[in-house]
């Protein structure tokens, strides 16, 4: 029968007994519980259908700028103004943010830094005690003084957000700019197939030839994945290849390479070769498992390292570190995909513990949360988590600073709506508690990109800053986080410095007592030639 | 206001209801349909109208002189003014800042003249642009060649140029296809209503649950850090970028198609299964037709076309494929996806001359099928240009393909099957597409509405994030 009506319908009655059927049936997501999820505008929604178009006259189309670089949309004028009403005028400041230049070191007199260097932020660094980056503010002062050699080293580890080196290499660009450029840092000696990145370096490698062992997937029983946090094996035809970049503003330079490896009795050797020129072969042979460090020195410049299994036994690489004299800061990226904070667990204690020493690290950052975001736990099951791994990573020593670098937000799709996930706040609640617990500094990266519903508020911002999982920003998005730390940390570095000329009026000398104190404590003494260091100079070189 | 959202359902309810109630009154509802796509054009960014409207005006007043005037010297002369007003406001808008780059870029690479701060526009790209530039211009360039009789009702023809459904996006109308149906009375048949029904749908599932499905789940991701993917996964996500912009732009042409249905309008067609061509110069006659077309009419063929000398004739194939490219986006990666593209077709054209094929050679199926992959692949890959946010990142992505990684760990189960089936879809015969229109044509009204209704609760459930703006907005 109704295939007869609609046989003997018009066209336009066809198109009205459509229309108001389809209307009935959404009309029933209203009138009935079950399917209530369906309706497709929910009353009270700040956001009434059409209306909301004309409430947002002005803003930038969702779809402009595509088509170039961020930087052509953002900027100066019109499209940092754009930003600002999207996502705040503290995050829009950061995006792109001015060249950073030294001023004028060297001097005994003591480092001052201007307001102006560390304007643009609502959030500081958190660190009630002192004691989280004490350590690595008296070897920064050090370095900010211009002390020949004096080397600054941080150690950022983290998940994916850390993995892709664009918050790490915005923060050492801005670094290395203001404080000298000692160089691009650790990287693993070969990735074989795994994602990672490192910019302002050049890494190639036959990736078939090498067995990779990650930390963040167990995939070995003794826990020594070294420093990087992934133990790269090498076979019979095995090379990778390290140089310095050819473009950017840092990263030009090398004069020093130290090859990071394992130790063992049936240790094979390689061979490594200087700009394409073979300079020596290096066993790895030892009496006992252990780590090794092979240093070469080279005349500052633009360099390439090549290493090559050459024969014997296994040949296990940590990885390399590409460094130069100083005075400078290296800031190394240590990010693992797909990792949660307790796979620092499968650290044998040991192990990193002799790594981070002989990396000669001053800071070490831990920037996870990203991928626990998605595990059902309560705050404290994440609280107990950090504790651990903060213990094992820090393992109660005064000269390593630490601080705690809370993740981005995360969020989903809910009703239609980008919403950002419950167990986000929990996170950073639990990661704030475990760093104050642990006298290590927390950096609420959360609530400094706009807190609650901030990936909403990136993703819809023009440029782009947040990408379509909401989940990871995009490089615009990671420029504006790196940006925002720095100036973090140098805000707490000012802080740090009032404070101690306050509290040592004596302090145009050549280190303040506490800075002295701190580089000094602990630091295993060098048991090998070529690398420069000592006790005394416990920011200078990596030790062995 | 994007096709794919509750407010344009809405507004389209609205806009249909206003004109057929208006039936009677055939000017008042000209103008209804009118003032309705300013609002909708509006809901963009309001300061933008006045272009669109100044171009309006311009092409209204230069169509009725070039129409009023006998004298070659003067229609020529006011043709000149269409053409450098409308590809004038284009090239400011467009290709200013682009072009102004571009000087400096090549300065410095080959003169070492550096230009640090380049003069640059801070402006945005108004919305549709592109699309009502050609059109317009076919309406003062049909006058001119007496092929089109200018219409005296600013209304009619501020409705042609305004008219919502194909205004940010196309298909490129040309007046007259459209203003011939303005100037007959308008009535609703039977099959445009369920025709149009059933494009909307399509057009939403195309753009809801398959473009933005694999924008979100893998091709934005690539793109966006590709040092992150093996060569393999990139390769995947080039795959699903060219499954994602067909189904984005095909979407919103047959939105824009079924939304004019529902008028009593029809709007040429801007697809025909593009990726089952079997050569370059195949796709470009299946992939925005219109816009082929359109520089095929109003360019290639006045430069003289095939019929010109050898040389001559693959330089006009060339300068046409490459202004098709080039009409995509004004930055180095579609100069060079243009190129690309051109020269693949005069060697296309250079080899099938030397063959001695006709358009009748039908090719053995294996043959036919051996071409259909290879040319697929040529796409496939060429997209790398299209979708690269700059040239860096194209070499980034090429960088990786040939990194010699095979891991697929990071293409979920969902990215998979959605690729699988969209591009098996892709090559079924047409008749068994047809065959769902006609068992929808074939639903009693009340069954259609809950169809309907039912698909737009499937596409709240499935839709990946908030709605995503359609590729060639940009453009």
């Amino acid at each position: 029968m109704l295939k007869r009506t609609h046989e003997r319908l018009t066209p336009l009655q066809h198109l009205t007994t459509v229309v108001v059927f389809m209307f009935a049936a959404c009309m029933l997501t209203y009138l009935i519980p079950p399917i209530q999820a369906l309706r497709p505008w929910i009353p009270g929604e700040e956001d009434v259908p059409i209306v909301r178009l004309f409430k947002r006259w002005g803003e930038i189309p969702a779809f402009a700028g595509h088509g170039g670089s961020y930087r052509s949309t953002a900027g100066e004028g019109a499209g940092t103004e754009r930003l600002a009403e999207a996502v705040g005028e503290t995050v829009a400041a950061n995006l792109g943010a001015k060249p950073i230049v030294a001023p004028p070191t060297g001097s005994k007199n003591g480092v001052t830094i201007d307001a102006s260097e560390y304007a643009g932020i609502s959030i500081r660094i958190e660190d009630p005690s002192g004691r989280g980056m004490r350590a690595f503010y008296a070897a920064l002062e050090k370095t900010a003084r211009a002390e020949k050699g004096a080397i600054t080293r941080v150690g950022h580890y983290g998940d994916s957000s850390i993995a892709t080196d664009l918050i790490t290499s915005t923060v050492r660009q801005n670094l290395q700019a203001r404080f000298g450029d000692a160089g691009h840092g650790f990287v693993l000696a070969a990735k074989g197939y795994i994602p990672y990145k490192h910019r302002g370096v050049l890494q190639s490698s036959n990736p078939e030839s090498w067995e990779l062992r990650e930390v963040v997937r167990r995939q070995d029983r003794d826990g020594r994945y070294g420093y990087g946090g992934v133990q790269s094996r090498a076979m019979r035809g095995s090379w990778a290849r390290i140089g310095t970049a050819r473009r950017g503003d840092v990263g030009k330079q090398a004069s020093r390479f130290a090859i990071y490896y394992e130790e063992q009795p049936r240790g094979g050797k390689f061979a490594v070769r200087i700009d394409r020129e073979d300079r020596d072969i290096v066993s790895t042979k030892a009496d006992a498992v252990g780590d090794g460090i092979h240093s070469i020195e080279v005349p500052d410049g633009p360099h390439s390292i090549e290493l090559r299994y050459h024969r014997g036994g296994p040949v296990n690489f940590y990885g390399v570190a590409v460094e130069r004299e100083g005075p400078g800061v290296v800031y190394d990226s240590l990010g693992l995909v797909g990792a949660r904070a307790n796979r620092l667990l499968n650290f044998d204690e040991a192990h990193i513990r002799t790594q981070i020493e002989q990396r000669g690290t001053n800071l070490i950052v831990l920037g996870f949360g990203g991928n626990e975001a998605s595990d059902d736990r309560t705050e404290q099951m994440f609280y107990e988590d950090y504790m651990k791994v903060l213990r094992r990573m820090r393992q109660g020593r005064e000269d390593l600073a630490c601080l705690v670098f809370a993740p981005l937000d995360q969020a989903r799709r809910s009703r239609g709506r980008i919403r950002t996930l419950p167990t986000i706040p929990l996170i950073v609640a639990a990661q704030r508690r475990a760093a104050i617990d642990s006298d290590c500094a927390f950096y609420d990266t959360w609530q400094a990109m706009g807190g609650e519903n901030a990936m909403r508020r990136w993703y819809k911002a023009r440029p782009r800053l947040a990408m379509g999982d909401f989940r990871h920003a995009t490089p615009a998005g990671y420029e504006i986080i790196g940006n925002m730390f720095y100036k973090a940390i140098v805000a707490g570095f000012a802080d740090y410095l009032s404070r101690e000329t306050s509290t040592a009026p004596a302090s145009s000398d050549s280190s303040t007592p506490s800075a002295a104190d701190a580089g000094s404590s602990g630091s295993p003494a060098p048991s090998d030639g070529g690398i420069p260091s000592s006790s005394a100079e416990s920011n200078t070189s990596p030790k062995r | 206001m994007l096709f794919n959202s509750l407010d344009y359902i809405l507004f389209l309810g609205v806009a249909v209801a206003g004109f057929w109630l208006l039936a009677r009154h055939a000017q008042l509802r000209i103008i209804f349909i009118f003032v309705a796509s300013c609002l909708f054009y509006m809901a963009w960014h309001p300061a933008y109208i006045v272009l669109i409207l100044g171009s309006t005006v311009i092409d209204y007043v230069v169509g009725l002189r070039i129409h009023a005037t006998e004298d070659q010297r003067n229609r020529k002369r006011w043709l000149i003014v269409s053409l450098v007003s409308n590809l004038g406001l284009l090239g400011l808008f467009k290709y200013f800042n682009f072009a102004s780059q571009a000087t400096a870029d090549v300065l410095a690479l080959f003169f070492g003249i550096e230009i640090p701060n380049p003069p640059f526009l801070d402006v945005l790209l108004p919305v549709g642009i592109s699309f009502y530039t050609f059109q317009t211009l076919s309406y003062t360039i049909d006058i001119y060649r007496r092929k089109l009789e200018p219409t005296r009702n600013f209304f009619q023809f501020a409705f042609f140029v305004t008219y919502f459904p194909q205004l940010v996006a196309g298909p490129i109308v040309r007046a007259s296809q459209l203003l011939p149906q303005l100037q007959r009375k308008i009535t609703l048949r039977d099959e445009q209503v369920t025709q149009g029904l059933f494009l909307i749908a399509t057009g939403m599932v195309k753009k809801v649950a398959i473009a933005d499905y694999l924008s979100v789940n893998l091709v934005d991701r690539v793109f966006d850090q590709p040092e992150l993917y093996s060569g393999a996964e990139v390769v995947i996500a080039l795959y699903g970028f060219t499954m994602q912009i067909y189904c984005d732009f095909s979407g919103y042409t047959d939105v824009a198609r079924g939304s004019a249905k529902l008028m009593g309008l029809e709007l040429p067609r801007n697809f025909d299964r593009p990726y089952q061509s079997a050569s370059p110069a195949e796709f470009w006659r299946r992939w925005h037709m219109t816009l082929s077309t359109w520089l095929r009419d109003y360019l290639y063929f006045p430069l003289g076309g095939s019929r010109a000398g050898p040389v001559r004739a693959y330089w006009n194939l060339w300068l046409t494929m490459f202004l098709i490219g080039i009409w995509h986006g004004a930055s180095w990666t579609f100069v060079f996806y243009a190129v690309l593209q051109s020269m693949a077709m005069v060697i296309h054209r250079f080899f099938y001359r030397q063959s001695g094929r006709s358009r009748d050679t039908i090719d053995s199926w294996r043959l036919h099928a051996f071409k259909v992959f290879w040319a697929l692949q040529f796409v496939v890959f060429s997209r790398i240009l299209f979708r690269a946010t700059s040239l860096q990142n194209a070499m980034d992505v090429t960088a990786r393909l040939g990194s010699g990684t095979f891991s697929v760990a990071q293409i979920s189960l969902g990215v998979w099957a959605m690729l699988i089936l969209t591009f098996a879809a892709h090559y079924t015969p047409k008749r068994w597409f047809e065959s769902i229109e006609l068992r929808f044509k074939s639903m009693p009204a009340p069954a259609q509405g809950i169809a309907l209704a039912a698909i737009g609760f499937v596409l709240s459930v499935v839709a990946t994030s908030e709605v995503v703006p359609y590729i060639y907005f940009q453009f």
